[in-house]
Parts: C-alpha cells; structure tokens; sequence
C-alpha cells in the first residue's frame, strides 16, 4: 500500500486555471503557481511544470548519484530520479514528514520527481503582485528562485525556477 | 499553446518516416534481388517495375509531406527506372550501382529529416559524386529494334498496352517465345483473390504481360479477363497450370524457340502455327493467319496506364509499425498489473483464513490465478512484438558488401541463411555497426586478391556468410569468409609492439589466447592501413559494443580456409534472467549472462597482493570487488563470516564481487536511468521486483573495467587471463 498514488493528479487543478487564463478582462495576465512549503516557509512552482502530486513511493538510493538526488522511485511504472530541492535550495537536512509529496516534474522526457515537505494550494498572482531580482544574504541560493510573489498583503510565496534546477542537474 | 499543434506535426512526421522508411528497405530488397538476378543472369523485369513502382509511390508520398529534396529524388530515380524497364538504358552492374547509391541517399535524406525534424532537412553530401558518371555511362546503351510487332501482333492488342507493356512484348517476341492469350470469367465481388490465383498459377510458367478486362460476357456480376502471357514453358505446362480453372487460351503468336521445359514426351508434339522450331533465332514471319482478339475490344473498366499505377496505391504487407518507445509503455502497464494482482493475491489469501464465505475466498483465488496467467501471456505477446527478423538488418549489410567489394575490386559473394531469426530490435540497431565493422575487415583483410586466390586454389568470388540462428536464450551470428585467414604472428607481433604483451608472454599464449588479440585496440595484421580498414581501430570497439549488450564475439581462424566470428547475444534485452544480490540491505540484480559462479566467502579466503584483496579460486588469483566500497558507502567492519563472491566475467576478465547474500533468481524488466543519473556509471537500469521498490541493474561490463582501469593506475595487476 506505500506509495499508493493518491487522487491528485494535476487535472483538477487545471480547470481552475483554465478558466482564469480565459478571464482576460480581470487584472492583465495571471500567473499560476503550485504552493508547497519547505521548513514551514511556502514557496511556489510554475503550475505548468508539474504534472502530478504523488505521495512518496519506497526509495532505492542510487550509489554514486550526485548529492541531491535522493535516489529512484516508482511512479506508474516509470522509473523516476527524485531530487531533494531542500538540498538544493540549501536549507538543512531533516527527515521527511508525513504529508510530503513528490512533484512531478521532466527535463527532455525524462521524469523528475522533487520531494517537498507538503503541497498547500495553487496560487494566482498578477504580474504586479511578483517581484523579481531578489538579493538576500549570501549563503542563499537565489540563482534556484525566479522571484516572490505576494498573492495578498500577508502572503509571501518564493517562486523555485523548476526549469533552471533542472536544467542545473543534468549539466 | 502550439504544444499541441507541435505533438500533432510529429505524430505526422513519425508516420510519413515510418511509412517512407518501409518504402526504401523494399527499394533496397528489390535492388540486391536485382543484383543477384543480374549475375545469374537475366532479372525479372517484374523486379524492375517494382522499383519502378516503389520510387513512384515514394515521390507521391515525400510531395504530400513537402519533403521536396526528396520527392525530386524519388522523380529522378522513377524516370531512370523507367528508362531500364523500357529497355532504353541498358541495367548494368554500374546503373546499378548508382541505383542503390540514391537508396543511401535517400536513407540519408530520411535520417536527417528525423534529426532536424523538418521535412526539408539537407542530409549530409554522401558519395553520390560518382553517381552522374555511372548514370551518363547507362545511358549510352541503345536497344536494338529488329523485329515489327505491328506486324506480329494485332493492333487492337497493341494499341492498349502500356510503352511498358509493349516494351516487354517486344522483348519478348525478339526473342522468339510464344504469346498466348488466357481468357478468363471472374465473378466481380471475389475478383481480387481469383485473379491473384490465376496470377500465381501463370507465374512460373512465363511472363504475364497484362491483364485486359472485357464486359463481353455480359452478365453484370461478371467479367471476363484476358491475360497475355508470354510463355517459357510447354503448352502443356499451361494447360495443366489451367486445369480446373473456366480459362481458354488462344495462341497471339507462335514461339520460334523451344520452351525451356522440354521433357521428352512433349517435345515433340507440333505447335500449331509452326512452333517448335528446332533452331532459335529464325526470323518469325508474320502471322495474320492466326486470330487475335477476334472480339471487338471491349471497353477497358481502366485505362491500362492507371491499371498499372493503381497496384502500388495498395498497401504492401499486412504489418504494423510501432514506435518501441509505445512497447516499452506497454510492458510498464503489464509490470502495474502484476502489483495489482500481487495486492489481489494477498486480498485472496486472507479471505480463506477468515472466518465465513470460504467458497467466495475459493472462488477469488482461482480467478486470480487465471487472471495470473493471463497476464503471463500478455507479457509474452508483447516481447513477442519487439521481436524483428533480423534480416531487415542483413539487408543493409549486403548493400554494403556490394559497395565494398566493388570498391576493393574484389568479387564477393555474400551468402545468407537464417534472415529470419527474430531478435529483439533494440539489439539490431545496436548490432548493425558491429557486424559492419567486420564484414568490411573480412573483404578487406580476409578474401584475397583473386590472383593470389587463384594460385590457391580457390573460386575467383570470395564468399562472405552471413548466418543467423537461434539456440537457447541466445542468437548466434557467424561471420565467415573463405580468405587467408589471420596471421596469428603478425597479430603477436603488433600486440607487442603496442606494449600489451611482453615477448615472453606472447611465446606462452595458446591459439585461442592469439586470436582473441586482434580485440585489443591498435591490434591489426595489416602492414599498411587501408581507406577501409587496417588502422586497428574498430575491432575493440565490435567487442565493446557487443559486450554492452551482454554478448559476447569470438574468433576462429585457419590459414589460408577463412576466418569466422561467432556473436553471440541474448535474444530479448527487454527482459533478462538476473541474479538478486544484497548489499547493505538494498537488493540489486546482476544480469545472469555476466555471472560466471557465485561462491560462499569467508574472511579467511581473503588474499593480500599488494593491497589489492584477491583470492584463489581453481588455482587462479581472482581480485576482489566489495560492492559497498565500490558503490563509496564502505562499511567499517571487517568482512563477516560469511558472504558471497559473486563471479563475473567479461571476455577473459574476471572479477569476483563480494556482497552480503545473494537473495534469488528472477527475469527482471530493465528501464532505463535517466540522463540525471548518468554519473552514476554502474548501472543499467532499474528493475522493479515484486513489491513497488526499484532495485537497480548492475552494469557488470561497467564495473569490471572501471576496476581495471583504476587497479592499472594504482598497481597494474597481472594481466587476468581466464
């Protein structure tokens, strides 16, 4: 029973996202990003780069992979690299709790699953409320970070660049 | 948004590929048929009108899908072939050449269609330079007219055959055969199939010129067929080939040349008009006196030049072609099923210790175990469908020995046998360049010159075999020629020069030790590297290709008989027999084909030399491997009691890998790892094994020379010979 997939395939978000891309009379252009947190701190990933959310399935570690990876999962038969993106956001090791997820994600057909501590919910932001050219303190890897956006007055969510930590990995 | 609009494109794309592909490998076939037709003498004109055909089919299909280059090609080429079945240009083996030159490059403007994506990708300029002059040669040929088939032949007759058709007539007559007309009655709604039969009766016995409908009979539901026929054979032969059909046949023109089949009982009862002569090559007169097409000619359903085109509209064979990727996902459905009946299964079990409605519990379990078997077969059917005649493969390989050969100014006949073998067709991709490699050092290194073979004692043609078979889980290939065979001192030599061997070492090697030489790289009998060969380079890397793909190549060779190489691979690499191992509590699983033994190790088997631990097995020292050192989580404690060493073996290396237990034997699925992975560099694949855990698939041939390759650094060990 470990690792049962759960019903949350991306699809039901979708609509939701459909229907706010065809709404065009509403404040300009939206952007959409899936909400997960990470140490309790939210942070956001292009909702159109993730195509599944799957409870952890058992882990094989995978000798001699580079640091991140955490090793190869099983997802519907595929055989699926999982990244450990605390790791590569650089925040500190701790154990998995029990409402992670694993993001699905690919890089040139090849499945990518990246391991978050939970999903919360799917963030719509306009243009004006995301803000790029983030500097912080220097232990902080901000080259993974497209920007923050605000969704409202209290909510900060750091967007991952999915597709640069990807494209990072398989240099 | 144009993502969709994009998958749509190369869903096309894939299909105008797949289907142009399938169109060039028969223009390939029919072209080598052609060749060896040719040098037996006379091809069967139907082989040319099928590439005639097969070029014209193409150039519709490349102009529908806008691949320009290519459809002008494919024009080029019809208008040529068009010229050779009208026997305007003579087929020599150079138009020949140059013929099967455009397939390369036609295979060379699809291969980089496929890279580029882009129906109007430029393939990379080949040696298509030395085709105009072949071509310009071919043209020269003009044929000979000594013959007035107006005056032979009837005008209602001549006037609906094709140029073609009547080309072939004309041919024919010239050489002084018998035309007859077969008249036959179908019934419309079953005419494909009886008309295909008579076909295949008439085949053999001649040549059918075309087939003329008529509505004479009158009957709406039925038609009357004529087949003009050039006959080889005996009248008698066709009657007999007739029997049992409703078909009358009517001599067009009597045949000046005795048919080919002559046995003595019919020889000789006279042919009406003259026949029978027993000298060929006497002028025919003209024979108004016989009847042709004493009905007025019909109105033909087609006209006779569509009728000829519209047989290439039809689809050729009844396959399919499948993208493997499509496979792979199906066998990843039937690995899901298999978890499921597994939790089924389970389900099953514990009914039938609970307490009531055992029946139920009963009743589910034997359902399962259908399902289970079931699922087995479906398993089995789709590897079945990975599966592909290894011929396709042969096919290129003959294309090239042509080239090769003729290029060497060597005659070389390559024999096939076993085409048909199925191999899984990942392998045959990745077996093509290997068996290229060494059929090109076999016609150019092994067959000789054919003066030297003559003072042999051997034919002027070398022969080159090619045979594939089946044995077990295995395929066997064999590569053999009828040269001089290799030079065992000269390969001595060269492996001691290159600093392989010391010359001691090399006075102590058996013959096979010698042989297997000429895998090491730089190793080469030549004196002097060819354009083709001889430079060394290309024979270790066959080994090394087969070897990644758990096969193995040996060679056998005598002086002055032939050299032969025998390749030996697992039929399927889809699903492969693995040995379960367990290392630091993780399961892995060894391709079985790698596993020479396993053995029991206790500390106490455990040699030092020089650092490296090693240990004696049969009197030989084997190096030691521990997978948790290797794989760079070594454990602290010493070796316990008891583990296992397993033996793995690549060519004449082994290594013995010591893990903590071995846990089973099982086929396993291999998927491969992803790029992310690569680093790695000691696995293949991934595998799952009866619960949803991945366990990965030892890259054996991996390991075995990264080991030696760090071991040579640190203290190059002695060189382990098995």
């Amino acid at each position: 029973m470990a690792g049962s997939l759960i019903a949350s395939s991306l699809s039901s978000l979708a609509p939701a996202n459909r229907k706010r891309r065809g709404d065009r009379s509403g404040a300009g252009s939206g952007l959409s990003f899936l909400g997960f947190t990470l140490e309790r701190e939210e942070y956001g990933a292009d909702l159109n780069l993730v195509t599944q959310i799957v409870k952890p399935p058992p882990l094989t570690w995978v000798p001699r992979a580079r640091p991140h990876v955490l090793g190869v999962i099983s997802i519907r038969g595929a055989v699926v690299t999982l990244v450990d993106l605390r790791q590569l956001l650089g925040l500190s090791p701790t154990s998995w709790p029990r409402s992670a997820r694993v993001l699905l994600t690919g890089h040139h057909g090849e499945p990518i699953g990246l391991l978050v501590d939970s999903v919360t919910h799917v963030h719509r932001v306009s243009v004006e409320q995301f803000e790029t050219g983030l500097s912080l303190e220097e232990s902080a890897r901000t080259e993974c970070v497209l920007g923050i956006a605000r969704p409202d007055s209290s909510a900060r969510v750091t967007v991952v660049d999915v597709r640069g930590i990807l494209t990072e990995l398989m240099r | 948004m144009t993502k969709p609009k994009r998958r749509d494109t190369s869903k096309v794309m894939k299909e105008f590929l797949s289907e142009a592909q399938e169109l060039v490998e028969s223009l390939s076939r029919n072209l080598l048929n052609i060749d060896s037709a040719l040098k037996a003498g006379e091809p069967d004109p139907d082989m040319i009108n099928e590439v005639f055909r097969g070029w014209h089919t193409l150039k519709g299909l490349a102009s529908t899908f806008g691949a320009e280059a290519l459809a002008k090609l494919a024009h080029e080429e019809e208008n040529l072939l068009d010229e050779i079945r009208l026997g305007r240009i003579d087929l020599t083996a150079d138009a020949l050449d140059s013929l099967l030159e455009s397939v390369e490059t036609a295979i060379r403007a699809l291969n980089a269609i496929d890279a580029a994506g882009d129906v109007n990708a430029v393939a990379p300029a080949g040696a298509s330079e030395a085709a105009p002059a072949a071509r310009g040669e071919a043209r020269a040929a003009q044929p000979q007219i000594d013959i007035d088939l107006h005056e032979m032949v009837a005008p209602e007759v001549l006037e609906v055959l094709t140029e073609f058709e009547e080309h072939r007539l004309r041919t024919n007559l010239q050489q002084g055969r018998g035309v007859y007309r077969v008249r036959t009655r179908f019934a419309l709604q079953s005419i494909d199939a009886e008309l295909d039969a008579i076909k295949r009766r008439l085949k053999p016995l001649g040549e059918i010129i075309t087939y003329l409908p008529s509505t004479e009979s009158g009957d709406p539901d039925l038609l009357d067929i004529d087949v003009i026929l050039v006959l080889n054979e005996s009248l008698d032969a066709l009657d007999t080939a007739l029997e049992g059909l409703e078909a009358k046949r009517e001599q067009i023109v009597a045949p000046r040349v005795q048919p080919r089949d002559t046995s003595q009982t019919l020889q000789p009862k006279p042919e009406r008009g003259g026949a029978a002569a027993p000298k060929p090559a006497q002028p025919a007169g003209p024979l108004s006196s016989v009847p042709v097409l004493a009905e007025p000619r019909a109105d033909a359903l087609v006209s006779s030049r569509s009728r000829e085109q519209g047989a290439s509209l039809r689809s050729v064979s009844q396959s399919v072609r499948v993208d493997i990727g499509k496979l792979d996902r199906l066998m990843n459905v039937v690995g899901e099923l298999n978890i499921i009946r597994t939790a089924i299964a389970k389900v099953s079990d514990e009914l039938r210790t609970a307490m009531g409605r055992r029946d139920l519990a009963i009743e589910l379990h034997r359902v399962t175990r259908g399902f289970e078997r079931r699922l087995a077969e479906m398993r089995e059917g789709i590897l079945e469908v990975r599966m592909v005649p290894i011929g396709q493969m042969f096919d290129r390989l003959s294309r090239m020995t042509r080239k090769i050969s003729r290029s060497l100014g060597k005659e070389v006949h390559l024999v096939i046998a076993g085409a048909d073998t199925e191999v899984d067709k990942l392998i045959i991709e990745e077996l093509s360049d290997p068996l290229m490699h060494i059929i090109r050092n076999s016609i150019d290194h092994g067959v000789e010159e054919p003066s030297e073979r003559r003072d042999a004692g051997k034919p002027d043609v070398g022969t080159v075999a090619l045979t594939a078979y089946q044995k077990g889980n295995h395929v066997l290939i064999e590569i053999e020629d009828d040269g001089a065979g290799i030079d065992g001192e000269r390969i001595v030599a060269s492996a001691v020069q290159r600093g392989f061997l010391t010359p001691e070492q090399a006075g102590s090697l058996s013959e096979r030790e010698i042989l297997s030489l000429v895998f090491l790289p730089g190793v080469t009998t030549a004196k002097e590297a060819t354009e083709l060969s001889g430079r060394g380079v290309g024979m270790d890397v066959v080994k090394t290709n087969i070897s990644s793909l758990g096969g193995v190549v040996e060679v056998q060779s005598e002086i002055g008989i032939g050299t032969k190489f025998t390749i030996t691979m697992p039929v399927t690499l889809a699903i492969i027999p693995a040995l379960l191992v367990s290392v630091d509590g993780d399961t892995y699983a060894v391709p079985l084909n790698t596993v020479a033994e396993a053995l029991i190790l206790s500390p106490a088997d455990v040699q030092s030399v020089m650092g490296a631990e090693v240990m004696t097995l049969r009197g030989k020292t084997l190096p030691l491997c521990r997978l948790d050192r290797f794989f760079g989580r070594p454990r602290v404690e010493p070796l316990p009691e008891i583990s296992r060493v397993v033996v793995a073996s690549l060519g004449q290396r082994r290594l013995g890998l010591i893990v903590d237990n071995l846990v089973g034997q099982q086929d396993v699925v291999i998927k491969s790892l992803g790029e992310s992975l690569a680093d790695a560099g000691c696995f293949t694949g991934a595998t799952e094994i009866g619960d949803q855990r991945l366990s990965l698939v030892l890259d054996t041939v991996a390991i075995i020379e990264e080991f030696f390759a760090i071991g040579d650094e640190a203290s190059r060990p002695l060189p382990v010979v098995g």
